[in-house]
């Protein structure tokens, strides 16, 4: 294989496997860090959030993909946080009612 | 109509309602895209079960994350990362008709979402020795041991349909390594490559979300 295709075909890939490996390690070390429970769920779900984000635009090819694909993508997303946000203001605003009798 | 765009027609390669293979193509992308956001929905339902029913009982879903092996989880995400990185590496080169190395490329990613749920396999075993299999074999006592039932519930629900989404990808996978080496895949017609890709893509971001809310919680 032609050098110079190898180094334009694997570069990103290896950039972004490197990368989401770094986050992986860090996300598991957290696990042991001597930091509050609320904090480090926080700290870790924006990790997660970063790999997905890696992932979607180097790996998915996001970063050259047509304005309509990128709404696409983000579509399932803003779906997802508008059923977990609205269910868990349900949840935790609830107030349970005794019945009368 | 230029004289790829005929080739291609003419193997029965571009539906007669599309111009082109860009516009083919194209139209392909945006259909998988909509598809994985149907997915991130499915997920979804069970990642927002997986909140309320944490926030009921917290203790109970730390505790129950202590049983999982956390070593045999870390080695399945990087697993997954790294079969992402390969089949990337795989669409990026299709273009440069490079079957060799797409076809070994694809070989490697099948194999290593064969080597994950193998992975998980002996992760179930294990889980089934200790009396946590929900359903068949659970016997967790003391005050939150309904809560732990309930983790191990959503925890087998969850990585079970991930794996089966592991098993689909490794046959579509596969099947994409089958043709690229037959050449009817290859650079002027890389959709069904792509597409492959963006879907084995989806299965290693679930993961990532799943590996710290089962794993991670509890240490």
């Amino acid at each position: 294989m032609n050098r110079e295709i190898l180094i334009k075909t694997a570069r990103t890939p290896a950039l972004a496997l490197l990368g989401l490996l770094a986050l992986l390690a860090i996300n598991t070390g957290l696990a042991y860090a001597p930091i509050a429970q609320q904090l480090r769920l926080s700290v870790k779900l924006t990790i997660c959030f970063g790999m997905a984000f890696t992932l979607m635009v180097f790996c998915m090819h996001l970063h050259r993909a047509t304005g309509l694909l990128r709404l696409a993508a983000a579509t399932g997303f803003a779906w997802l946080a508008i059923m977990i946000g609205l269910m868990l203001t349900d949840y935790f605003t609830r107030v349970p009612v005794p019945p009368p009798w | 109509m230029n004289s790829s765009t005929a080739d291609l027609r003419a193997r029965g390669l571009i539906a007669e309602q599309f111009d082109d293979a860009g516009q083919q193509h194209a139209t392909a992308q945006f259909g998988m895209w909509v598809f994985l956001a149907t997915e991130v929905l499915f997920f979804g339902v069970l990642f927002a079960g997986y909140a309320v029913c944490r926030a009921r009982d917290p203790e109970a879903f730390l505790l129950g994350s202590q049983h999982t092996e956390i070593i045999f989880g870390a080695v399945e995400a990087g697993i997954l990362l790294l079969s992402s990185a390969t089949v990337t590496f795989a669409v990026n080169l299709i273009k440069f008709d490079e079957r060799r190395v797409v076809t070994a490329l694809l070989a490697i990613t099948a194999l290593l979402g064969v080597t994950f749920l193998v992975l998980h396999g002996i992760e179930y075993s294990h889980e089934y020795d200790e009396h946590l299999m929900v359903g068949v074999d659970f016997a967790q006592h003391g005050p939150h041991a309904r809560g732990i039932e309930l983790f191990f519930f959503l925890y087998y629900a969850m990585t079970l349909y991930h794996s089966l989404h592991v098993l689909v990808g490794v046959s579509v996978i596969g099947t994409m390594g089958v043709l690229v080496w037959r050449r009817k895949i290859r650079s002027g017609y890389t959709t069904p490559l792509v597409l492959a890709g963006l879907y084995w893509h989806l299965v290693d971001i679930v993961w990532i979300f799943l590996f710290p809310l089962m794993y991670l919680i509890g240490r």
